[in-house]
């Protein structure tokens, strides 16, 4: 039978829910922690030189610079 | 009719077919060693050749020209003397500490969790994996900008909730945390993968059992699975040990060792005596004594690990 620590039938139970649930949950929160340096880079790749130094939590650029991404491909 | 076994059937071999299957047994090793010779070659050359020239180096001062004479433990005296040995020591000890606080537990949660998801199992594998996969010197770049004292993401994050910025870097009380938060990051997907695969081994039989016998979800972590996963875990508080007092890459590119000696950590010491100040005999004798410790560390814990087993 395919179960983990909790049981089909205990997943069915409000109790078990709250368990499944708040796993998922921390799951969830320490996954978008560590994604978040690979968002970060990605994003920081779309803004120009003074943008990426200018004070704010901009994690999107206003104005996204897409052809930094062809330049770095035609140079390789 | 029965079928012999193999086994069965070399013990009924006379004498002279016994010596002649031996003989073919050494044959195939020689061809097997043969096989192996180009391996073992490289092997001896990039991996046995250094260290064994390290450690006759660490009795030697070495000058620039690679010519060496004998100056018998004078080098060792100099760490000794060294003003920047106590630090040295004392930072691996703190990131050693701060390491196994932040990210020895962490794995074995994460991978408890992911076992016990039912949907979404792979998108898990692969988010916690994926920093595995990156090499250390390009995620620093990252990180790099995260930490920026001016506009750096974590201090305007921090802003947001009145926190002032904070000088991650260059801060003697927040650079150990900082750089160990990186290597944790780094790290522990790998962790996780090794734990999560033990956790495979373990019989659902006794989670059911437990749950007829009233056993709490918390109780079933705590007498099965932590019992289960404790020889890893054991095995992984070494590796992680020697891993962390043998770091490199993060301290030389996002601190270079300061603020002061604050980050120096040995091998980052060897590398500047080594390739900046050029004292290859010192900077041997820093790794001879690096080896011995780590060597000393992991027989010390061995033997209580196992006092502690035989007692339990």
């Amino acid at each position: 039978m395919n179960r983990g620590l909790l049981s089909d039938i205990e997943l069915r139970t409000t109790k078990g829910r709250i368990y499944y649930y708040s796993a998922m949950a921390i799951l969830l929160l320490l996954a978008l922690v560590v994604l978040f340096p690979f968002v970060y880079a990605f994003t920081s790749g779309l803004k120009n030189s003074t943008e990426i130094f200018k004070s704010g939590l901009n994690i999107f650029p206003k104005d996204p610079q897409w052809e930094n991404y062809s330049k770095a491909w035609k140079k390789l | 009719m029965i079928k012999v076994a193999p086994r069965m059937k070399t013990a009924t071999l006379n004498h002279n077919q016994m010596l002649s299957r031996i003989g073919m047994h050494v044959s195939n090793q020689i061809m097997a060693y043969l096989f192996l010779l180009p391996a073992l070659l490289i092997f001896a050359l990039v991996a046995w050749y250094p260290i064994g020239r390290a450690f006759e180096m660490s009795f030697q001062e070495v000058n620039l020209r690679g010519e060496s004479t004998w100056v018998n433990f004078d080098n060792f005296q100099k760490i000794e003397d060294d003003p920047a040995s106590e630090s040295i020591w004392r930072n691996s000890v703190e990131f050693a500490t701060l390491s196994l606080l932040m990210g020895y537990a962490l794995p074995v949660l994460v991978a408890i969790l992911i076992r016990e998801m039912r949907i979404a199992k792979g998108f898990f594998h692969i988010v916690y994996f994926l920093p595995t996969v990156v090499p250390v010197s390009i995620s620093v770049i990252v990180w790099r900008f995260i930490y920026d004292p001016d506009a750096g993401f974590l201090n305007e994050l921090l802003g947001i909730f009145g926190i002032e910025a904070q000088r991650w870097l260059r801060d003697p009380d927040l650079v150990k945390p900082a750089i160990v938060l990186v290597m944790t990051w780094g790290a522990f997907g790998a962790t996780t993968l090794i734990y999560l695969s033990s956790l495979q081994e373990i019989a659902t039989e006794l989670y059911e059992a437990a749950e007829l016998d009233g056993a709490s979800p918390l109780r079933r972590i705590r007498h099965i699975t932590l019992p289960h996963l404790a020889p890893t875990m054991s095995l992984l508080f070494v590796l992680q040990v020697l891993a962390v007092v043998q770091v490199f890459t993060e301290p030389f590119l996002l601190t270079k060792g300061g603020p002061g000696r604050e980050t120096l950590t040995p091998v980052l010491h060897i590398y500047n005596r080594a390739f900046l100040r050029m004292d290859m005999g010192y900077a041997s004798a820093w790794s001879v004594a690096l080896v011995l410790f780590l060597m000393v560390f992991s027989g010390v814990y061995q033997i209580i690990n196992r006092r502690f087993n035989a007692n339990m």
